[in-house]
């Protein structure tokens, strides 16, 4: 292998790939860069076993192949160079000489054959997603995900593809949160994946200067493209609980309120919702009432003028899960539908946006 | 019939072979396993070629992709893990393990872990794995190896499919080391008889100068054994343990290499290399024990000879380039002279085991032996 590349680019090309280095001792070759040099391109992989990480770049390649060299220490050689061509080029079978100006480094490599494969995917199982559209979907249930490892399912994030229609979906079992988009194209087949919560949430980061990023569901992993760079993620298995049956249809009260103003209230009151108190939400004529009491510290509440339908009702939440339901979505109203203090609450967009934030009540 | 696979290394174990062979082509294999057998009977190799005859798309040839990246431990989809703390699994271990199964695999169907010495599974990180070994997903096999059932928590054994291995037949790991380095069959013997039978660690040996310099000493004062005064045997305990401490120096080379090897590869980040240096310390220090074991099996071994050529079947003898002192020997030590002496071997064994200094147990088993074999002939 052969070839002559800009400084920068590869610099910007090793911090995306870094990203997915592993600091697992056990497997070296994990901490490795894959780099091949095809046509005039060079293309660098990287991955830790969960997420894995191409990029491609435009180089000067005089003699191609592939090699795996040390991640890290790659990145701070060509982080020290001067701003000029780079030249690698294999020194010997386990060695690859860096070139740069005057300077010149040998660094160690370890054979390509080692270095995990990137999955293969079918085309009817891919789609494209403007990446602004992907970025709000992700937004709007993220705070639903759950953290804890000892339900491995609910660490990730549903994404079921009907259609035009790409809805996402996240509970940790006190809160569920389900948010809709169209696609630009149909997918031809019917697909229901679970997705790492951590790694989905990465995509936006670093796909934020694409317009649009292309999804594909291979067997064991989702692959993401978007400009130069594909990130690929394992699934995770298992079955997801079925949201639907969780959501209920309708319900005795329904209540319309501006999203920001109720954000603003709860988040007040909820100064005064200390060492797990209740934050309770009452609904009586055209008004909704937000109150909480701690114990030796004080209360609080607040009266939003709202449009209502149905009964009145008294039902309580968890104050910081009611606040990031609300500050996950963007609408300007949001449809609030209960039935009993003792069934879920839940959280509607009014318009198409899509959005659905079911929250458990607790006792007032 | 002379179809080749990946089964074909497991020498000595046919009854193992016959039963996973069986059940991977019969697609009958389960979920957790416990592969219990003395060292050197092959567990770990025994893993990685079930994996393969799991894995690879003709059930295990030897030579596909698949197998090779196996047997290399490069395959990503079988990991292969051992105990990260100073004896034990870390509870963090078992977290990675459980959060990996639950992750679809990266290239194959399946997902394997081999767990090598499960008896150093404590009751903290043997609870997180529980759940995951009475019921894992159904594309993952765990493979658990131990080498004695006894020493397993009863609630990780309780979950697992036993597969017990046989202890290999002197005969055969001979004719095992022969095949698989050119070792003479004189040679294989000394050095099997110097590990304690386990294959791997005998061809150790007898790539190492010092290790074997060390076990002539210890022929040589053995022979001289009944003519030497008290400051003579206490010179040569001393002697013996400093050359047990020689092949250290071989290790730590080697350890050194690595250590640079991954600073070229992972940084200079201290974090990192914590794990290496952790391990390094733990292989130095059961090294050193092993060594010590060394000079123990020499010693009960060339008793064993002596008595096995004073018996008539000199054919039996192991250090036969020993085989004119030993012969000399049984000529003048008496049978309860080296059931005696044979005790003095055990017992040394014993200390060591209890922590007692290894100079002093050496110095204790020399003595003994001298006692055992220069007492008067009794009148029997
Ligand atoms: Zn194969």
């Amino acid at each position: 292998m052969r070839l002559s590349i800009a400084r920068g680019e590869l610099l910007d090309s090793l911090n995306v790939v870094t990203k997915a280095l592993s600091s697992r001792t056990t497997l070296p070759i994990l901490s490795g860069i894959l780099i091949s040099a095809v046509g005039d391109s060079v293309i660098l992989q990287s991955t830790d076993l969960e997420i894995s990480i191409k990029h491609t770049i435009g180089a000067g390649v005089e003699e191609s192949g592939s090699v795996v060299m040390p991640g890290r220490l790659l990145a701070e050689v060509v982080r020290s160079l001067p701003e000029a061509a780079v030249h690698l080029e294999t020194s010997s079978f386990d060695q690859v000489k860096v070139t740069c100006g005057t300077s010149s480094f040998v660094l160690r490599s370890l054979s390509p054959d080692d270095f995990p494969k990137f999955p293969e995917v079918s085309p009817g199982r891919k789609m494209v997603i403007p990446t602004a559209t992907l970025t709000s979907l992700v937004r709007r249930v993220s705070r639903a995900v759950s953290r804890d490892e000892a339900r491995p399912i609910l660490t990730g994030i549903l994404m079921v593809i009907e259609g035009t229609v790409l809805r996402v979906v996240a509970t940790d079992s006190y809160r569920l949160a389900i948010a809709e988009a169209e696609l630009p194209e149909p997918v031809e087949e019917r697909i229901e994946v679970v997705v790492p919560g951590k790694a989905l949430e990465e995509i936006p980061k670093l796909a934020g200067g694409a317009e649009t990023v292309s999804m594909g569901i291979a067997d064991n992993q989702i692959i993401f493209e978007f400009g130069s760079s594909v990130y690929v993620t394992r699934r995770i298995e298992g079955a997801f609980p079925n949201y639907r049956q969780l959501v209920p249809q309708d319900g005795e009260t329904k209540v319309t309120v501006s999203r920001a103003d109720l954000e603003g209230a709860a988040k007040r009151v909820s100064l005064l919702a200390q060492h797990n108190a209740p934050l309770r939400v009452k609904v009586s004529d055209s008004t909704l009432t937000l109150s909480a009491q701690t114990q030796d510290v004080g209360e609080a509440s607040e009266d939003l003028m709202v449009a209502t339908e149905g009964e009145p009702i008294e039902i309580a939440f968890n104050h910081a899960f009611l606040v990031d339901g609300l500050a996950s979505s963007d609408e300007e109203n949001l449809a609030f539908v209960a039935s009993s203090p003792l069934k879920p609450g839940v959280f509607r967009s009014t318009t198409g946006e899509g959005f659905t934030y079911l929250i458990m009540p607790v006792r007032p | 019939m002379t179809h080749r696979d990946v089964w074909d290394g497991l020498v000595g174990q046919d009854k193992v072979v016959s039963f996973l062979r069986k059940s991977s082509t019969e697609g009958t294999t389960t979920h957790a396993y416990l592969f219990v057998g003395p060292p050197g009977s092959g567990k770990r190799s025994a893993a990685r070629a079930l994996a393969c005859a799991l894995l690879c798309e003709d059930g295990g040839c030897g030579t596909c992709s698949v197998c090779t990246r196996i047997k290399r431990g490069s395959y990503p989809d079988v990991r292969v893990y051992e105990p990260e703390g100073a004896a034990t699994y870390m509870v963090e271990q078992a977290r990675e393990i459980i959060h990996d199964t639950n992750l679809s695999p990266v290239e194959g169907p399946l997902k394997i872990y081999i767990l090598d010495r499960a008896e150093a599974f404590n009751p903290a990180a043997a609870n997180a794995l529980l759940k995951t070994l009475e019921e894992p997903p159904d594309d993952v096999v765990l493979i658990l190896l131990t080498i004695s059932w006894e020493s397993v928590l009863p609630t990780i054994a309780s979950r697992c499919q036993v597969v017990r291995f046989a202890p290999v037949s002197p005969s055969t790991a001979v004719a095992l080391m022969a095949e698989r380095s050119g070792v003479g069959p004189d040679d294989a013997m000394a050095a099997l008889a110097a590990s304690g039978g386990v294959i791997p660690r005998a061809l150790d040996f007898i790539s190492s100068p010092v290790r074997r310099a060390a076990r002539g000493r210890l022929l040589g004062v053995l022979r001289d054994l009944p003519v030497m005064d008290g400051r003579d045997v206490l010179e040569a305990a001393r002697e013996l343990l400093t050359s047990v401490k020689a092949p250290l120096d071989e290790v730590r080379v080697r350890q050194e290499a690595e250590l640079r090897e991954r600073v070229e590869f992972l940084g200079k980040t201290a974090g990192s290399l914590k794990p290496i240096e952790d391990r390094h310390k733990r292989e130095l220090s059961a090294r050193e024990r092993e060594g010590i074991g060394e000079l123990v099996n020499v010693a009960g071994s060339w008793l064993r000879d002596v008595a096995a050529t004073a018996a008539g079947a000199p054919e039996l003898v192991a250090n036969r380039d020993a085989a004119d002192d030993i012969a000399a020997a049984a000529s003048c030590i008496g049978d309860r002279q080296l059931a005696r002496a044979a005790n003095a071997v055990s017992e040394a064994r014993r200390r060591i085991s209890y922590n007692v200094s290894p100079q002093l147990a050496i110095e204790a088993m020399l003595f003994d032996i001298q006692e055992a074999i220069t007492c008067p002939r009794s009148w029997e």
